[in-house]
């Protein structure tokens, strides 16, 4: 019965792909199969549908059907929101407590930082304490809750936890990082530890589910390294370095189809390619290049054609940054998009800069065509769009809205 | 140009007499960058023989790796000079600015670990060398103060000192006959004088730790005086003898003061990240000394990038809007321009002849015309595969650019 609805889930999750149920969308990777979205907007932007006002953070929009679900922060309070996609009114809020710690920095923002998920069954949502909880989607209740850091002694992350868990089967995913329970799997249904393997100390990337060469594997970015791990075992399947000044490794990795991992970090990361193959049952890792000209700091890469593109920079001006896919070589930097995190649809990248412009541009090996921008959000504005069929869910530390991108 | 003049010609005079003999031997028809920021310390390079246009592309006449850092090259006696790390060790070369082959080269064990916050900047060289009167000085990250003879490399003395929090990054000074730089860690430090010739030390002054800003010595009020921001502090220090004339409380976040000071007319310009550009004139009434803070400009902030003045422009590169040039006006402070943000994340500043020269970490060097109406980039050339931090330094009418590990000629003719 178990098995039944795990295989009924994970269904639900391929075939609902015009939905966001995720943090980085359908395949987690920031590319919908959405159509039909114009070639440019007005001067004041895309029609708005409706708008709202948010608390802080920078909990990107998961969306199932007519709901859609963020976080926010209100006092010393995280509020995991269900919202009518239609209006934006609020259906339900889950509020825990989260005061800081002492030797938390949030200059950067206060978060919640982690993107709820949503199942056929339940939405999970972690915030910066690292306070995981399984809600009702009908009505928020609590089904189950585990606290990973004092429950588990998981590494603690000094500018809040940050990880968006990941649906595998019948469990859902963590990174937690510490002695022999860096990758924990919990039940979906009622919390109950599945695995916890590996002794890594955790970093803010959120890891992503691939296939190698037929092989199921969860890809997680960790404090010092990439690693390639069992989701069914919590097993390792292989690890390579990936270092940075603080073990702070935030960007997604990105999966591509010719069996290519990407991964990339800012303070002094850089990018890596890694080839992939599993062979006699064993995965093969080949780097095929590395460079720091390439450093993302919180947003995401994307592959098009043989091209990679990503905001390379931190605190700096973190120009939009274009490689050759092939061999890391730079084809092109362009600071009229400056550090953005951005969804691509329909040939269309769709990104929101920090400083708060919500931008359609195309791109290319040749270089950026901004096509539309508004400027519709407020800096810091660091959360990735999310797009379903046309409709686009943005938000800022202050508002949640909604465009119709047709 | 005009209020550099007196100073520039006080070291000279300074300078002995074989000295002067050794220089017109050497005599190169380029003019010395023999220390940071150039010959009078300023970052201007008033007689670089700019081309008639800058071409769409730059030359390489030459490119050698000499080690890790972001310390700049310097030129003197017709031989360039850089300090850097080769794995344990640091090391000084001497290269041929025609071919920049090795002419000696010189090491040292240097064992070091990087505070993780530094990490990035990587474990090479940040102070620049000083060449005076034959003799080379190095400061390097773990604070190993040395002199060597520039001729043939023969070390001549070595003091050890510690670091602070990012490593030394002080570039040392000479002002006559005695090598001026800022010792020491986060907790204490000194800023101290040596003689040149035997490493002994000449005085000190124990006030505060140092920064990452380098001093510069400059006469005011007929007294001659170093200036430099400290840890906490901005001072001015006797020449001679090392007593405090005056300071005024300084604070950037994590401790990170970093421009060098520059003189205009009786004020001296300074900055720091967070902190607005402010001119303080220092006055003396009889022993005692006061400051007083002629201007203060608030668009822009200084961070690790130092400014240059010429033909009347205050030229810099502010930490606002992501990374912003700017021109003032010396006299009051009054912004000229701004140009848009995230133009890069630092960048190193020489004006050469009417343009300046911009080298951004992103190694792309950026030629713009000297304006007091808009940046005005001319050309930008991608000079280097690695980030650059070192300043660009002019070898003729050529500029030579060091990267992360490598140290290259490019030639605009």
């Amino acid at each position: 019965m178990k098995l039944l609805a795990a295989l009924l889930a994970s269904a639900a999750l391929q075939a609902a792909s015009l939905e966001w149920p995720q943090f980085a969308g359908p395949h987690r990777n920031f590319t919908s199969d959405a159509r039909g979205l114009a070639n440019s907007w007005p001067a004041s932007g895309p029609k708005k549908l409706w708008s709202r006002d948010l608390g802080e953070g920078y909990s990107g929009i998961t969306v199932d059907g007519a709901v859609l679900y963020t976080m926010y922060r209100r006092g010393s309070d995280e509020v995991t929101l269900a919202a009518a996609t239609g209006t934006g009114k609020t259906i339900w809020e889950h509020t825990e407590k989260a005061s800081f710690r002492s030797g938390m920095a949030m200059e950067n923002g206060p978060g919640p930082h982690a993107t709820p998920l949503v199942t056929a069954d339940a939405v999970y949502a972690v915030g910066i304490l690292a306070h995981l909880v399984c809600l009702d989607k009908a009505t928020g209740k609590v089904l189950w809750s585990h606290d990973l850091w004092r429950e588990f002694n998981g590494t603690p992350m000094d500018r809040g936890y940050s990880v968006s868990p990941i649906a595998w089967k019948n469990t859902v995913i963590m990174k937690v990082g510490g002695a022999g329970h860096a990758l924990m799997a919990f039940n979906q249904k009622d919390g109950k530890v599945v695995w916890q393997k590996q002794d890594f100390a955790n970093s803010p990337s959120s890891p992503i589910l691939i296939k190698v060469d037929g092989q199921d594997q969860l890809v997680a970015v960790m404090g010092d390294e990439v690693v390639g791990i069992d989701p069914d075992t919590g097993g390792l399947l292989w690890k390579h370095p990936h270092t940075t000044s603080w073990h702070l490794n935030i960007a997604l990795p990105l999966w591509t189809a010719d069996n290519t991992l990407f991964v990339s970090s800012a303070y002094n990361g850089g990018s890596a390619a890694l080839e992939l193959h599993v062979v006699n049952g064993k995965t093969q890792v080949k780097e095929l290049w590395n460079t720091n000209r390439m450093r993302v700091h919180i947003g995401n890469l994307l592959r098009v054609g043989d091209t990679l593109y990503g905001s390379s920079g931190d605190f700096g001006p973190a120009p939009l940054t274009a490689l050759d896919a092939k061999t890391g070589k730079v084809l092109w930097q362009d600071r009229t998009l400056p550090k953005a995190t951005f969804l691509y649809a329909d040939g269309k990248l769709i990104a929101v800069d920090e400083d708060g412009n919500l931008s359609l541009a195309t791109v290319s090996p040749a270089g950026l065509k901004v096509l539309s921008r508004a400027e519709l959000l407020r800096s810091n504005a660091w959360t990735a769009p999310s797009l379903v069929g046309t409709t686009l869910y943005v938000r800022d530390r202050h508002s949640l809205m909604a465009f119709d991108l047709r | 140009m005009a209020p550099f003049a007196s100073y520039h010609r006080t070291v000279r005079a300074s300078l002995t007499l074989p000295a002067i003999l050794a220089i017109l031997a050497f005599s190169a028809p380029a003019e010395d960058w023999p220390q940071w920021r150039g010959p009078h310390r300023d970052g201007v390079a008033a007689g670089f023989p700019e081309p008639k246009a800058w071409p769409e592309k730059l030359t390489l006449k030459w490119k050698v790796t000499v080690g890790e850092g972001h310390s700049s090259p310097v030129v003197a006696d017709g031989k360039i000079y850089t300090h850097t790390r080769q794995g344990d060790r640091e090391m000084v070369t001497a290269l041929r600015p025609d071919t920049g082959q090795t002419i000696w080269q010189q090491g040292y064990a240097a064992p070091y670990t990087m505070n993780p916050a530094a990490t990035t900047h990587g474990k090479g060289v940040k102070a620049t060398p000083v060449v005076e009167d034959g003799r080379i000085f190095t400061f390097g990250i773990s604070g190993i103060l040395s002199c060597f003879d520039a001729k043939t490399g023969k070390p001549q003395w070595r003091k050890e000192f510690g670091s602070p929090d990012f490593g030394v990054a002080n570039s040392p000074l000479v002002d006559r006959g005695r090598v001026i730089v800022f010792v020491g860690g986060n907790t204490e430090g000194a800023l101290t004088a040596f003689d040149a010739a035997t490493g002994a030390e000449k005085w000190s002054w124990k006030g505060d730790g140092p920064a990452y800003a380098s001093p510069i010595v400059v006469e005011i009020a007929g007294i001659r005086q170093v200036v430099t921001e400290s840890r906490n502090h901005i001072v001015g220090v006797s020449a001679a003898t090392g007593d405090l004339l005056w300071q005024i409380p300084y604070k950037t976040v994590y401790a990170q003061n970093i421009v060098t000071p520059v003189l205009y007319r009786d004020t001296l310009i300074f900055s720091g990240i967070g902190n607005p550009v402010i001119a303080v004139k220092p006055i003396k009434h009889g022993a005692e000394w006061s400051t007083e803070t002629t201007w203060q400009n608030k668009d822009v902030s200084m961070y690790m990038s130092s400014p240059v003045i010429g033909a009347d422009l205050l030229f810099g590169f502010s930490e606002r809007k992501r990374g912003q040039f700017f021109c003032l006006r010396p006299v009051d402070g009054a912004t000229l321009w701004t140009s848009e943000g995230r133009q890069a994340d630092s960048a190193a500043i020489v004006a050469a002849g009417s343009v300046w020269l911009i080298l951004t970490p992103d190694a792309n060097l950026t030629v713009a015309r000297q304006s007091d109406n808009a940046f005005e980039p001319l050309r930008k050339y991608s000079v280097a595969d690695s980030p650059t931090w070192a300043h660009p330094v002019v070898l003729g009418h050529g500029i030579l650019i060091k990267d992360a590990t490598n140290l290259a000629l490019w030639d605009p003719s």
